[in-house]
């Protein structure tokens, strides 16, 4: 039995085929099909490499968020481009990818194992530094049933931040505990799922939008 | 395979391979615990070079047993065990084996990692449940059977099982339970050791479907069959209350726990999650598992999770008080305004009534009646699902006539009344009194708390099931 990665863009539809919502997203391959997406989508942006070889994309300089004109999205296509060729040389690229940027998002992550002992399990956690400073992260195992993924929300430190502190209104939690119950329920049902790491999900008010989705499959003999 | 550990429980005859007349020797002190307490059973000790021992009369092999044996206590040097397992096994009626030898996987060296294969292997040819090797075995307070070399504890009865897959915390746990101010009773104790066979999933299942157990004890370092572990728990949680003390939180504890019995830890998050969704109490230690244990047999649940702290010590108060406050599930009750007003007239003027809401302290003033009166009054009110009585009587106040007092406050309440008489020696026979009464004691205001702490999980995992609330 082995294990191989998905690129971001398998990933994306691996998600999308199974139910999952993903922010709309298209692949461009020059800086104008990149400027004409971002039109098509509207404004602002953001760009990301696509590459087998490329797991940490910001690391390479391939992730350019924030682009507000179709002069900064062919510029920010150049660069991702000519720093990924510096920092990964020889890494064959498929594209890159344009989706919407997410205003006042909140990002979290929302990962799933499978645990030698317990079988599928699900980890929530605040992004950036709350997860690799403060390890400031839950677990439950699937399946998850609604109150249980709740609590999994809440019982974070960092709780505040998604509740709303000091007059900023509150994510949509309901939006969250959705989809780590999907993610549990696709984890149940698709054996041959060994890893999903959804980070980052940007929740706002509104919704909560899977940014980044890496996937690894068991491949069976 | 047999499914359930009856045969090691209510076995048909005894056979005890290893036996000695040595008393230095665990062959010796198996036979003497089996002989010389109140097990009435058929025991047979073997030994080709002895002809009795303490008067039983000694076999020269498992084989030469004429009578019917359905459980063997293997206590050999390890070299030997293959060969009995395999006498075992050729017999045809053994059921269960208890391998108490030493010297098997546990050491890590292969050749007798190789034997511990080997000898379950025939085990399960013969469709015969193994526990251990390097185990103890069990004991079972109802008919007095008791397999183990650990020091002879009292057999209290009780509706507390407890597993272990270590000899020295699983018989800590009894010691702890019988040296409570009134003997915490037991029901049955299982202990697995290297774990080869019969592990914490046979023993939950065996302790869940068992009618004279009411609530589980389990030390482990590591569960294999998480999800089976789930699905039991799942369904024995509802009725019965698991409480688990499970090491491996830290790198060093893991380590620890796999030179220890080979157990191979995972993620300790995924542990934790994994008692979280079965209602499975993690226990912080032994005095929390005993505590907690203790308040379960002695007192109903709390309907809800608004705990009244009713103490006569501003110290302990604030002591139990950090603890509550540290678990946001759990609130201060609430105290109606005719229910202030009446501890007002019960307690010494210079008491301090929910200041904050929720908390009363009668103070040093305070004698016997205000103690009680105040109980009284808290426990009547609608408000307070659990009250933490907190006292440090002083020399004016003789602590067992306190508490004589106090257990008559609290006989008829359906709400669970949880004490600390804080004050060492000279609460002792109070401490007795009370729990004899059926009002646990607990050595410490933070530990009553805790254990307070434990009693709402419970009820809120049971709540959560949508069921009534047992008690």
């Amino acid at each position: 039995m082995s294990t191989h990665p998905l690129i971001e863009t398998e990933a994306r539809h691996y998600l999308q085929s199974r139910g999952i919502s993903i922010p709309e997203y298209r692949l461009a391959t020059s800086p104008q099909e990149a400027v004409d997406h971002a039109k098509a989508l509207d404004f602002p942006v953001v760009l990301k490499i696509v590459s087998r070889e490329i797991v940490h994309k910001s690391d390479v300089g391939g992730v350019r968020v924030n682009l507000r004109t179709a002069e900064e999205v062919a510029e920010a296509y150049g660069s991702i481009l000519s720093s990924v060729s510096e920092r990964a040389p020889g890494a064959k690229i498929d594209g890159v990818l344009v989706a919407r940027h997410v205003e006042n998002a909140l990002e979290v992550i929302i990962g799933a194992t499978v645990d030698k002992q317990f079988g599928p399990v699900i980890m929530f956690g605040l992004g950036g530094i709350f997860v690799e400073v403060f390890k400031d992260v839950t677990f439950g195992i699937a399946p998850l049933s609604m109150p249980e993924a709740e609590s999994m929300v809440r019982d974070i430190q960092g709780y505040p931040l998604i509740k709303g502190v000091r007059g900023q209104s509150g994510k949509n939690e309901p939006a969250l505990t959705n989809l780590l119950v999907q993610v549990s329920d696709l984890m149940m049902k698709d054996r041959d799922l060994a890893e999903v790491d959804l980070n980052p999900v940007l929740v706002t008010s509104e919704d909560a939008y899977i940014a980044d989705a890496r996937i690894i499959i068991t491949n069976r003999p | 395979m047999e499914e359930t550990l009856e045969h090691f429980y209510n076995p048909d005859g005894i056979a005890v391979v290893g036996a000695s007349q040595n008393p230095i020797k665990a062959g010796y002190q198996v036979v003497r615990n089996l002989t010389q307490r109140d097990y009435h059973g058929a025991v047979y000790p073997v030994n080709p070079g002895a002809d009795n021992i303490d008067g039983l009369k000694c076999y020269p092999s498992l084989s030469s047993i004429e009578n019917h044996v359905s459980l063997v206590l293997i206590t050999t040097p390890a070299a030997q065990v293959v060969g009995i397992m395999q006498e075992a096994a050729d017999r045809g009626d053994v059921k269960a084996v208890v391998v108490l030898s030493a010297g098997f996987s546990e050491t890590k060296v292969p050749e007798n990692a190789a034997m511990e294969k080997k000898l379950l292997e025939i085990a399960r040819g013969a469709k015969i449940r193994v526990l251990g090797p390097n185990c103890t075995g069990v004991i079972d307070t109802a008919t007095g059977l008791d397999t183990t070399i650990e020091p002879t504890v009292a057999q209290n009865r009780g509706g507390i099982s407890v597993f272990s897959q270590s000899g020295a915390l699983g018989a800590s746990i009894l010691c702890f339970m019988d040296d409570q101010p009134t003997p915490l009773g037991f029901n049955k104790w299982t202990h697995s050791g290297n774990t080869c066979d019969i592990d914490v999933l046979d023993a939950l299942n065996y302790y869940g479907n068992d009618p004279s157990t009411k609530n589980i004890l389990i030390y482990s370092e590591a569960i294999n069959k998480g999800r089976e572990f789930i699905e039991a728990a799942q369904r024995i949680s509802p009725q019965k209350a698991i409480l688990v003390l499970k090491v491996g939180r830290t790198e060093l504890g893991i380590k620890a726990a796999y030179s220890h019995t080979g157990s191979l830890a995972g993620v300790d998050q995924v542990y934790e999650a994994a008692f979280r969704k079965v209602g499975a109490l993690r226990m912080a230690g032994l005095e929390d598992m005993i505590d907690t244990a203790k308040a379960l047999e002695m007192q109903p649940l709390p309907k809800g999770n608004r705990i009244c702290i009713l103490t006569e010590a501003g110290g302990p108060g604030s002591m139990a008080m950090d603890e509550i406050g540290a678990f946001p599930m759990i609130k201060l009750a609430e105290i109606s305004a005719a229910g202030q007003q009446r501890l007002k007239e019960v307690v010494p003027p210079i008491s301090l009534i929910c200041q904050p809401m929720g908390y009363i302290d009668i103070t040093a003033a305070a004698m016997e009646e205000h103690h009680t009166e105040a109980l009284k009054c808290v426990l009547a009110e609608d408000g307070v699902d659990g009250v933490i009585l907190l006292s440090v009587p002083p020399t004016f106040l003789s602590p067992e006539s306190l508490a004589r007092s106090l257990a008559l406050a609290a006989r008829d309440s359906k709400k669970p009344v949880l004490t600390c008489l804080l004050a060492g020696k000279w609460v002792r026979e109070a401490r007795k009194i009370l729990e004899e009464a059926r009002l646990p004691t607990f050595d410490t205001a933070d530990r009553a708390a805790r254990t307070m702490i434990n009693l709402v999980k419970r009820q809120q995992y049971l709540s959560s099931l949508g069921g009534e609330v047992r008690i």
